[in-house]
């Protein structure tokens, strides 16, 4: 009796023990799409929940980033006063708050630039966002934000002189 | 064109100057306009009378197409037709079916959600929440008043919001309508290889242009 309750208390510590010190779900990036138009690609949060990344890239090179209840407004190749740097946001995904699940890192540099003249940026701005996947809803909530606009709807400022 | 590299204002310049030369010979007949090597198929001729029509309309009131006021709209050269073809060939002239529906109803892919900018409601547009409405005349002319507007600056504001603000190029004004800044394969920017090949296209109608560019190096 006493050895089946020494092995079932080791077994249980052991599964718990397991189960805390499980390695957190290792970063991973998103790869940029090769090509315009719609493409989609498959991110394991973890925990075996993989979801679908889905890229819409316009022919000038601006697009979303649908993933979720998110749509978001990572690429910005065309320069009409404000443009994403290499023409896109860099998007990670990893494990910010120990849940077994990988949450949502956006950022990059938004350069501002003139109306004419050839490469002459007139301001740089980088820009994170973080969003956490919340289990419950099945989807990700921002929770950090450091930029001058809304993913949502992308830069858009004044033209400049 | 300040700024602008030796290389790069001398394309330029010579660019400019083709554009007027092609001007002057813009149609085949009274009918319609040239076809280009590669797009003979009944479609791509589709929208001569249309261009033919909206491009008299620009060269006869470009302040009100510009955006500009007398002394700017002065500075502009007159647009062609066979230069409008030739674009619209580039932004919707492909065989796949995104292509093929913009080309029905916005070629030049003037109305396009994911491109929206504030400054296209100053051309008759308002943000659309799909792409190819609301008619093919409307993004045409929208299309057309962009580009004019984008001859004097990326973003495509009215020309008279800077009052010292000039037309710098045909050529210039189709770099920033799709001003992507990527550099391709070929080691130019997208925008560059972009106006290029339109040229291309419209100054030597006998040789096949492709729409296919440069890839971008991502």
């Amino acid at each position: 009796m006493r050895l089946i309750l020494s092995l079932t208390a080791t077994l249980t510590l052991g599964c718990a023990a397991q189960r805390v010190t499980d390695p957190p779900p290792a970063p991973i990036r998103l790869a940029p799409p090769a090509e315009d138009g719609v493409s989609v690609q498959r991110v394991d949060l973890g925990r075996g929940l993989v979801v679908d990344a889905t890229s819409d890239i316009t022919s000038k090179g601006n697009g979303t980033l649908n993933i979720l209840n998110q749509s978001l407004f990572i690429y910005d190749a065309h320069d009409e006063g404000d443009v994403y740097e290499h023409g896109r946001l860099n998007v990670a995904f990893t494990d910010l708050d120990d849940d077994g699940y990988r949450d949502m890192v956006i950022t990059g540099v938004v350069l501002y630039t003139y109306e004419t003249g050839d490469d002459v940026i007139a301001d740089r701005e980088a820009v994170t966002w973080v969003y956490t996947y919340e289990p419950d809803a099945n989807g990700f909530a921002l929770r950090y934000t450091n930029a001058s606009f809304d993913l949502a709807d992308g830069p858009e400022r004044e033209p400049y002189d | 064109m300040d700024g602008l590299s030796t290389p790069l204002r001398i394309w330029t310049v010579g660019a400019a100057a083709c554009l007027l030369l092609a001007a002057a010979s813009a149609t085949d007949d009274s009918d319609g306009l040239v076809v280009f090597a590669g797009y003979e198929a009944p479609r791509y001729q589709q929208h001569d009378a249309l261009i033919i029509r909206l491009v008299k309309h620009f060269n006869a009131d470009k302040v009100a197409y510009a955006g500009a006021d007398e002394k700017q709209a002065a500075d502009i050269p007159d647009l062609s037709p066979v230069l409008v073809k030739a674009w619209i060939i580039q932004e919707s002239g492909g065989g796949d079916a995104r292509s093929r529906a913009a080309w029905e109803m916005d070629p030049a892919q003037v109305n396009v959600p994911g491109d929206w900018s504030d400054v296209k409601e100053h051309v008759g547009l308002a943000r659309p929440s799909k792409r190819n409405t609301p008619t093919l005349e409307n993004n045409l002319r929208a299309a057309i008043m962009f580009l004019a507007r984008k001859g004097f600056g990326r973003s495509g504001q009215p020309a008279s919001r800077r009052p010292d603000g000039y037309f710098d190029s045909w050529a210039t004004a189709l770099e920033r309508y799709n001003g992507r800044i990527v550099i391709c394969t070929n080691d130019r920017p997208y925008c560059d290889n972009y106006a290029r090949r339109i040229l291309v296209r419209m100054n030597d109608p006998d040789r096949h242009a492709p729409i296919e560019l440069p890839r971008p190096v991502r």
